[in-house]
């Protein structure tokens, strides 16, 4: 409650509340929208405007501007109080409304016009569109999480553009907003020479002409082009000056950003740089080496699509039930694709339009069916599939409803043995969300939508892998086809180029181990252990939350292993566990393990406990605990989200990191590892043998409380289950022993299998 | 990317059945909207919004969906409360407030531009009420022909056709009602429409 604002509104109610049009507001003391639009009506009556909007509008402008700028002169007293008003609502000045526009609210309006960057305009009057943002609700001051450079470049637009006839005065928050953006492609236009009836705040094919023709810009260039690509780069963590002068640091800066939007690494304002500054979709005549396609791939299109240099090709692993459009890949199909050197990136998606789609409990279901459709056509183990959020979701239904789903596709993927990892089809705002508060591998961008609210405002997701620029035909006759070209990101998803592949042999996994530790001791940056473990994870278990359990990755090594074209291994043939183990899963635990033995636990065989808990309550919850361990947990013939190979995958990952610790290199401790007395080794290691200890153990993954990690690791884990710790009664009991009975029953039959061996 | 066939967003995709498994907790935002006024009619979600309206389902929601959507993305992002609907579920008010009856000249040219394109690509089969001669409203889209007439079918079926495609659906080429053939083509749906 502040008495001037409760003045101002018990002023223009008083004044104008006979006036037809005119609706009487809250006299409540509180500053806001209503009183405002009370204001823009109040000063609509003044100027002669009849049918009163709260819409300051080009007719209430061509008014203002038809009577002149409010100033000392002004005969209207009720103008100069309208201006007061505004000054007092905007929190410039705490005086009354007099009607005589002396010194203070002169000096008020003028500190409104310095923050707005219209300092140089100051005249001792309001103009026109000074007086729109002084009834507006724009900040003019730097707001909590607002950027500094782009506040100075929000000032800056605002004296320089403030004439044109399309152009407000902008909000100088430094927050990004579609305002500011559609500014910024004005400001392009009016620099290209637009005409004031030409610029319409869209990049458009006269707009990207003018850029052509005058706005390309390189080291030493200077000036307003320059204002305005340092501007628009603000939106990127690697923009952040604002500059008139295009230094080495802006040159650095674009290089950065070119980088990472898989652009020509030059360090120019060219183009194609210029064109993703201001739209999603980019310079879509730009090249792009992956499409996705509703129409089977024939080898008359793998031919056209490969001519074309399209080498990624998005494909649907289903159609949508009840309905008759066929878009599913064929039978044949996925040969066709390898024979001619493309590869696949699996999309799954059946409705996916709509926010009442996207619940918990439809995700998990959702990659139950995904996880069917990639195993019937042969997909090989860890390869990424894209679930499709296929509409314009906004951040409010992202959190409601899409990280939901998304933890329901990556429980769902874990209760089938976790074969496949999962990314996203989405708007940037989409696939940011999930890659900071979910667990998808790699974002596929719908970039194409450039208006969408998700697009516009957003940068790329920093773990994006295709980006969707825009439909086009290709090729004709029987090699015709439509579809959608990407641009693929260097180093993010190469998609999946053989089918039905076998696990690799032991002998293979330990020579491809032993070349990357002689990769990593020659890129000779930190410990070689731990690079090479990085590069295990990267393989599809990298995300914000292996960081956070396992720390980061140095991608520069990730990038330099792949620079050599050495084939990545995903799964190898146990030979003594007679399973196919995710060397990948194997890496991220035995790095967390390594960094800190308790993070091991809950990157290794504890979190995947807790996501089998997870998987007995949300599927079986009338199940007893011990009949469901029984039944599923750590077999070999029923996958679950602690399986077997799951199994194997941790124990022989807290057992790597225990002897990398103790000093020794990963190829060495693998080769040298009996795998034949693994389980013996971790149930003493871990639980000192001791049954009791494992379930204890076990129960305290489910209910500590103390490690925030482990704590914020298992809420998302159990998301759509409980909200807090697990509460203990006899099932959870039961269910920890289960866990611990079946430990020991692993162990116990390696020692009888030894026994043997040893001929006892 | 596409998508099954559907009249609009709201009421699309609704939950699969997963047996013997429980109901997510988060409640149905399309649910937790405002009931609608009349049984004939109902809440649609409009894309890219946290907004809910009540529409009259099919061809009649999905134009003024569309309308709604273009609004939104190409002239003034759209917030609860700024939308508006009657009865009959075949108009659609943004911010009555803002653009009052009798009030003229609340859009730039360059968004006028953009409202003349959604009425044409709507086959002037959708009206705006900036056109009233009588009493302009210009934040009204109105279904200008009978929600049964068969061109309005046709028009909700090329839209949802549209809507499969990414490079054709709403968001997507926000540049081109400004190319010339586009504003030629707005114009003379309009002079039909004025004369």
């Amino acid at each position: 409650m502040d008495a001037g604002v409760l003045a101002v509104q018990q002023w223009v109610n008083a004044t104008y509340a006979a006036v037809p049009g005119y609706t009487r507001i809250a006299e409540d003391g509180i500053a806001g929208q209503q009183t405002m639009f009370a204001l823009i009506r109040g000063l609509q009556h003044e100027v002669g405007i009849t049918a009163l909007a709260d819409n300051f509008g080009p007719a209430t402008l061509a008014a203002l501007t038809a009577h002149g700028p409010i100033g000392p002169g002004e005969t209207n007293q009720n103008l100069v109080r309208i201006v007061q008003g505004g000054v007092v609502c905007k929190g410039y000045a705490s005086i009354p409304l007099t009607g005589v526009f002396g010194t203070a609210t002169a000096g008020a309006v003028a500190a409104l016009m310095t923050d707005a960057g219209l300092a140089g305009r100051i005249d001792g009057t309001v103009i026109p569109k000074v007086c729109k943002a002084l009834l507006s609700g724009d900040g003019h001051t730097l707001a909590a999480g607002g950027s500094a450079p782009l506040r100075a470049a929000q000032q800056w637009l605002n004296g320089r553009y403030l004439n044109r006839s399309a152009f407000s005065v902008l909000a100088c928050d430094g927050l990004r907003s579609r305002q500011f953006l559609t500014a910024l492609v004005f400001a392009v236009q009016y620099e290209g020479g637009l005409t004031d009836a030409q610029a319409n705040g869209n990049f458009g094919p006269l707009t990207q002409a003018a850029v052509r023709a005058s706005g390309l810009i390189r080291a030493g260039s200077s000036g307003p082009w320059v204002r305005l690509f340092s501007a628009a780069l603000t939106h990127y963590p690697a923009g952040s000056v604002f500059t008139a002068d295009f230094d080495a640091p802006l040159a650095a800066a674009t290089r950065a950003f070119q980088a990472f939007c898989q652009l020509t690494e030059n360090g120019e304002g060219d183009f194609p740089t210029w064109a993703s500054l201001l739209i999603s979709t980019g310079d879509q005549a730009r090249p792009g080496t992956a499409a996705d396609t509703v129409d089977e791939i024939t080898t008359a299109r793998a031919q056209t699509l490969r001519a074309a240099g399209y080498r990624t090709i998005g494909r649907y692993l289903t159609n949508v039930e009840g309905s008759d459009f066929d878009k599913k890949i064929k039978p044949g199909e996925l040969a066709v694709l390898a024979a001619n050197g493309l590869s696949l990136f699996p999309i799954f998606q059946t409705y996916a339009d709509s926010a009442s789609y996207f619940t918990w409990a439809q995700g998990f279901a959702d990659a139950s069916a995904a996880h069917d459709a990639a195993l019937g056509h042969d997909l090989d183990p860890g390869a990424v599939v894209y679930f499709a959020v296929d509409y314009d979701a906004t951040d409010t239904e992202v959190t409601q409803r899409v990280i939901p789903y998304f933890l329901g596709v990556d429980a769902g993927l874990r209760q089938r043995g976790g074969r496949y990892a999962h990314g996203v089809y989405g708007a940037r705002n989409v696939c940011s969300r999930l890659a900071a508060e979910a667990f998808p591998r790699w974002s596929f961008v719908s970039g194409i939508t450039s208006g969408w609210t998700g697009n516009v405002t957003y940068p790329l997701p920093g773990n994006w892998a295709f980006d969707q620029i825009s439909t086009i035909r290709i090729g004709t006759g029987g090699g015709g086809l439509e579809i959608d070209k990407c641009v693929r990101r260097t180093g993010a998803d190469p998609g999946e180029s053989a089918f039905g592949s076998p696990a690799t042999a032991l002998d293979g996994y330990l020579d491809w181990i032993d070349r990357l530790h002689e990769l990593a001791v020659a890129h000779g940056q930190g410990d070689p252990g731990e690079r090479v473990l990085e590069y295990l994870r990267a393989g599809r278990y990298d995300n914000w939350r292996s960081r956070k359990v396992g720390g980061d990755t140095d991608a520069a090594f990730v990038a330099y292993v792949d620079g050599t074209g050495l084939p990545r291994v995903r799964t190898y043939r146990d030979p003594v566990a007679g399973v196919d183990v995710d060397v990948s899963r194997f890496g991220a635990a035995a790095l967390a393990g390594l960094r800190d033995p308790v993070r091991g636990d809950v990157a290794g065989w504890g979190g995947d406990l807790i996501a089998f808990y997870g998987g007995w309550r949300f599927t079986e919850p009338g199940t007893p605990a011990r009949d469901y361990c029984a039944a599923r947990l750590a077999r070999g013939d029923i996958g679950s989200a602690l399986d077997l190979a799951g199994l194997v995958a941790d124990v022989d990952a807290h057992l790597a990191a225990e002897a990398l610790r103790a000093g020794g290199t990963l190829g060495g401790h693998l080769r040298a590892a009996d795998r034949g007395i693994r389980f013996n080794l971790f149930h003493r290691g871990r639980f000192g043998g001791d049954v009791t200890a494992a379930a204890t153990a076990a129960q305290t993954m489910l209910t500590d409380t103390g490690d925030t990690v482990l704590a914020s690791a298992r809420s998302l884990l159990l998301r759509g289950l409980v909200a807090g710790p697990v509460t203990v009664d006899e099932q959870v009991r039961q269910f920890c022993r289960g866990f611990a009975d079946r430990l020991a029953a692993l162990a116990e039959t390696e020692q009888t299998s030894l026994r043997r061996r040893k001929g006892f | 990317m596409r998508r099954r066939t559907l009249l609009a967003s709201a009421g699309a995709g609704a939950v699969l059945a997963v047996p013997g498994l429980p109901a997510p907790a988060q409640a149905d935002p399309a649910q937790a909207a405002p009931a609608a006024t009349s049984p004939a009619l109902r809440t649609f979600a409009v894309q890219g919004t946290d907004i809910s309206v009540a529409l009259l389902p099919g061809p009649a929601a999905t134009v003024l969906l569309y309308a709604a959507r273009r609004f939104h993305y190409e002239i003034d992002a759209l917030h609860p409360g700024d939308l508006l609907t009657g009865a009959s579920g075949i108009v659609l008010d943004i911010r009555p407030g803002w653009y009052p009856a009798g009030a003229r000249d609340g859009l730039l040219p360059y968004q006028l531009i953009v409202v003349r394109d959604i009425v044409a690509q709507c086959d002037g089969l959708l009206r705006w009420g900036g056109d009233s001669a009588r009493e302009p409203r210009e934040g009204r889209f109105e279904i200008a022909v009978p929600p049964a007439d068969r061109r309005l079918r046709a028009l909700a079926k090329r839209l949802d056709a549209d809507a499969e495609i990414p490079g054709r659906r709403v968001g997507a080429g926000t540049a081109l009602p400004f190319t010339p053939d586009r504003v030629r083509r707005a114009e003379s749906i309009r002079r039909g429409a004025a004369g």
